[in-house]
């Protein structure tokens, strides 16, 4: 075989099936051989590069994630101890309504002129 | 992966959530009984308040009357050495549109009520307060 096979043939012989006389060509011609590697390279690229870049946007979304949750976390335990608490309306037991609102702190009870106070059902 | 991050997620928020229901263990409850008579108006409270040592808190209580009526107490604890502890208090009030503020600093122990009292004759203003400061951790 004097001409090198086509690029079919060179295909079907670097997926490693049958090409009969091609096979002995391509192991003594050196533009066959490289062409081989060219599809050597080609296939390397394809192999890898989309699940890099896959895998690199997952990774820059796990970062957002982790970061918004952080960021959540912070606000709610924020919210906690150190928060000014918008003014919440209140009842005495005689039905006596205030606002009530406190900062940095928790207000854990409050009697007002001798009654309990009961937070209002919103 | 996502399994992970939504447990990560779930563990944060709870535990965000589990801190704002349990007190930390250096928050420091004040209960106060505090008594304001301006003219021939009187109020009491009783405000249970936790606070962290050596935060300002502040409650504030106003009337829903529309009479512009209000009481408001701020307190800044310090934990001092052999329990004592500091007490920066500020209570200001208005009542039947009159005003009245006052600034304290006490100086007890943990577990011990201590009483202040003011009375200004002259503008027929009185102002009595009792505080019991306490550890929450013994809560």
């Amino acid at each position: 075989m004097k001409s090198c096979p086509d690029e079919v043939v060179l295909s079907r012989y670097f997926d490693g099936e049958e090409v009969g006389e091609a096979a002995n060509h391509v192991m003594s011609c050196l533009q066959c051989q490289q062409y081989l590697k060219d599809l050597e390279g080609l296939d390397a690229v394809l192999s890898s590069e989309p699940s890099k870049l896959v895998s690199r946007r997952r990774g820059d979304r796990r970062w957002v994630l982790a970061a918004a949750t952080l960021l959540l976390s912070t606000g709610l335990f924020w919210r906690g101890l150190y928060r000014v608490s918008p003014p919440e309306r209140v009842q005495t037991s005689s039905g006596k309504s205030y606002s009530v609102s406190v900062s940095n702190g928790v207000l854990l009870s409050l009697e007002i002129d001798g009654e309990s106070v009961v937070r209002n059902q919103k | 992966m996502r399994r992970l991050i939504l447990v990560f997620c779930w563990l944060m928020i709870s535990g965000c959530v589990w801190a704002q229901e349990k007190l930390p263990e250096d928050a420091i409850i004040l209960s106060f009984r505090l008594k304001v008579e301006i003219g021939r108006r009187t109020t009491e409270m009783a405000p249970k308040l936790a606070v962290l040592n050596g935060k300002s808190a502040e409650v504030e209580i106003w009337s829903n009357k529309g009479e512009d009526e209000y009481v408001k107490l701020s307190a800044t604890p310090r934990l001092l050495e052999g329990k004592k502890v500091n007490l920066d208090l500020r209570v200001k009030s208005r009542l039947d549109g009159q005003d009245i503020e006052r600034k304290m600093r006490l100086v007890t122990l943990l577990g011990n009520e201590a009483t202040f009292e003011v009375v200004d004759a002259k503008n027929k203003e009185k102002l009595g307060l009792t505080v019991l400061p306490e550890m929450a951790k013994k809560n």
